[in-house]
C-alpha cells in the first residue's frame, strides 16, 4: 500500500438496540450526497441481510465477523479497513473519500476510537470522524436507565439523533432531551427526520470535523437541565458537568493528571471534552475524550466566542465536579511552582 | 511510545502553526515530566526515571526495575508497586502538592 493520501474519517453510526440505525443507515444509502462512502457492517441485527442496499454504494460491502465490534473482533474491524484499502488500491472497489461504520446495539464506541486511533497500521489510512447515536424516543428512557452500553454511546456521540419521536407526548420527548444532554451537553440534538446524510461531510476535512470544533466551542458551563415528566435528567447514573478555569495551564502537567485521572476513575468518566488555554500559547487546544482514550490534542486556530478561559466537560457517574477542578488547579500549580524552582536554582 | 506511537502527552498538542516545539524543548519537557511524576508519587515506594528519551523506569525500593512506555503504563506500575491506586482525586495528594513551595 505505497499511495500515500490523507488519512479519511471513519464515521461511526451506533444506538441501542431497536433504535433505528437501520431506517437511518438505509435512507443515508439513498442520498448521493454520500457518494463515495465506503460502509462496513456488522452481521450482527437485521442491516447484515441488507446487501442490496449497501451494494449500490460502493458495490462491495465488507461485513465484520459476527458479534460486537468492541470487545470480540477489534482486529476484524482493523482487517475490514485494510481489506477496504487494499481493494481499493487493486481497482476492486471504486475509490472513497470517507467510511462509514454501523456498529451492534451493545457496542462501546471507545474501543472502536481506539482501535482507530493507536493502530499504528490503520492510523496511516484512517482517523475517527463522527459519532452518530440513534437514541429511540420511545424505549430510550429505559434504556438509559439501565444499560452502560447506552449510556456510553450517548456519552461518546457528536450527533445525538431521536427516532421515533412521532410516537411519545411531547413532553416526554423535552423529558428525553434533558436526560440527554444531561449525559452529554456537547452533542447536537436532532429527531430522525432532519438527521440528513449530508452531516457526515462535516467530518471530512482533517484535524477533526468543523462540527465538533463548534461543540467545543461551545462547551458550557451551564449543562444542566430539567424534565418534565418521564425520566428526570438527575435520575440519571451519569450527568455531564463543566467548568471554566481563569489560569493558563501547564501542558505537561495536565496531561499528566488526566492520564491519572482516567487511569484510576476511567470507568466512571464516559466523556471529558473542553478548550483549553495552554501557558506560553495563543490558542486554544481542543481536549476530547472517551473513557480512557484521548483523541490526539489539538489547537484551534482562535477561540471560538472570544472567552480565552479553560472550559472542561466531564460525564461521569458522580464524580464531583468540583473535586475534579480542584484537582487539576493543585496539580497545575504545583508544575507551576516546581518550574519556578528550577528556574531559581542555581 | 505505544504500539509505535506517541501517547498523546508525550507531545505538543497538534497546531497548524509553525511554533511547535523543538527537539531540546522537548527533552526539557520530558525531564519535567517525570520530576513532576516523582513528586506526585512520592510515598508510593517507587521513582520514574527517564530511560535514553523513548521510555521510563519505574525503580521500586526493593530494587526491581521496569521499562514502561508512557503514563498510563506507569501509573499502573506504580499502582502494583504501591499495592494502592494513584489517585489525583485523593485529599492528602492534593494537601501534599499544595504545601510544595517554589
Amino acid at each position: 500500500m505505497s499511495t500515500r493520501r490523507e488519512a479519511l474519517p471513519v464515521n461511526v453510526l451506533t444506538g441501542f438496540l431497536g433504535s433505528g440505525k437501520t431506517s437511518l443507515l438505509n435512507r443515508w444509502l439513498q442520498d448521493p450526497a454520500l457518494a463515495g462512502t465506503a460502509v462496513l457492517i456488522n452481521e450482527f441485527g437485521q442491516i447484515g441481510l441488507d446487501h442490496q442496499l449497501v451494494d449500490t454504494l460502493d458495490g462491495a460491502p465488507v461485513l465484520l465477523a459476527n458479534g460486537c465490534v468492541c470487545c470480540a473482533i477489534r482486529e476484524d474491524l482493523k482487517e475490514a479497513i485494510l481489506l477496504l484499502e487494499t481493494r481499493r488500491l487493486a481497482g476492486e472497489i471504486p475509490a472513497y473519500r470517507r467510511i462509514l461504520l454501523e456498529t451492534t446495539g451493545i457496542a462501546d464506541p471507545a474501543p472502536i476510537l481506539a482501535t482507530l486511533l493507536n493502530d499504528p497500521e490503520l492510523r496511516h489510512h484512517v482517523r475517527p470522524g463522527l459519532v452518530v447515536t440513534t437514541v429511540d424516543a420511545v424505549n430510550g428512557h429505559a434504556d438509559l436507565m439501565a444499560r452502560r452500553e447506552l449510556a456510553q454511546q450517548v456519552a461518546a456521540a457528536d450527533v445525538l439523533v431521536l427516532t421515533k419521536t412521532d410516537l411519545v407526548p411531547s413532553a416526554d420527548l423535552q423529558a428525553l432531551a434533558a436526560a440527554l444532554e444531561a449525559l452529554n451537553s456537547e452533542a447536537d440534538m436532532l429527531p430522525a427526520s432532519e438527521a440528513e446524510a449530508t452531516l457526515l461531510l462535516t467530518a471530512d476535512s482533517r484535524m477533526g470535523s468543523a462540527h465538533s470544533r463548534r461543540r467545543a466551542g461551545s462547551a458550557s458551563p451551564h449543562a444542566h437541565s430539567h424534565g418534565t415528566k418521564g425520566i428526570h435528567a438527575h435520575e440519571l447514573p451519569y450527568r455531564a458537568t463543566a467548568f471554566f478555569l481563569d489560569e493558563a495551564l501547564d501542558w505537561t502537567s495536565f496531561g499528566l493528571w488526566l492520564s491519572m485521572l482516567l487511569h484510576t476513575h476511567g470507568r466512571r468518566i464516559l466523556r471529558v471534552k473542553g478548550l483549553l488555554g495552554i501557558a506560553g500559547t495563543d490558542t486554544p487546544v481542543v481536549i476530547n475524550g472517551v473513557q480512557h482514550l484521548v483523541h490526539p490534542p489539538y489547537h484551534l486556530p482562535a477561540w471560538p466566542d472570544g472567552d480565552d478561559r479553560s472550559r472542561l466537560v466531564f460525564t461521569t457517574d458522580g464524580l464531583d465536579p468540583a473535586v475534579i477542578k480542584d484537582s487539576l488547579q493543585v496539580f497545575n500549580r504545583a508544575a507551576q511552582r516546581l518550574r519556578l524552582a528550577a528556574d531559581s536554582s542555581p | 511510545m505505544v504500539s509505535g506511537l506517541p501517547h498523546w502527552t508525550e507531545k505538543a498538542p497538534e497546531s497548524g502553526s509553525t511554533t511547535e516545539t523543538d527537539g531540546r524543548d522537548q527533552r526539557l519537557e520530558r525531564l519535567f515530566r517525570v520530576k513532576l511524576v516523582n513528586t506526585v508519587i512520592a510515598g508510593h515506594g517507587c521513582v520514574l526515571e527517564d530511560w535514553a528519551m523513548g521510555q521510563y523506569i519505574v525503580r521500586s525500593q526493593r530494587g526491581r526495575s521496569e521499562l514502561v512506555p508512557a503514563l498510563p503504563q506507569v501509573w499502573q506500575r506504580v499502582e502494583d508497586i504501591a499495592g494502592r491506586a494513584v489517585d489525583p482525586l485523593d485529599p492528602d495528594l492534593l494537601a501534599r502538592l499544595s504545601s510544595l513551595r517554589a
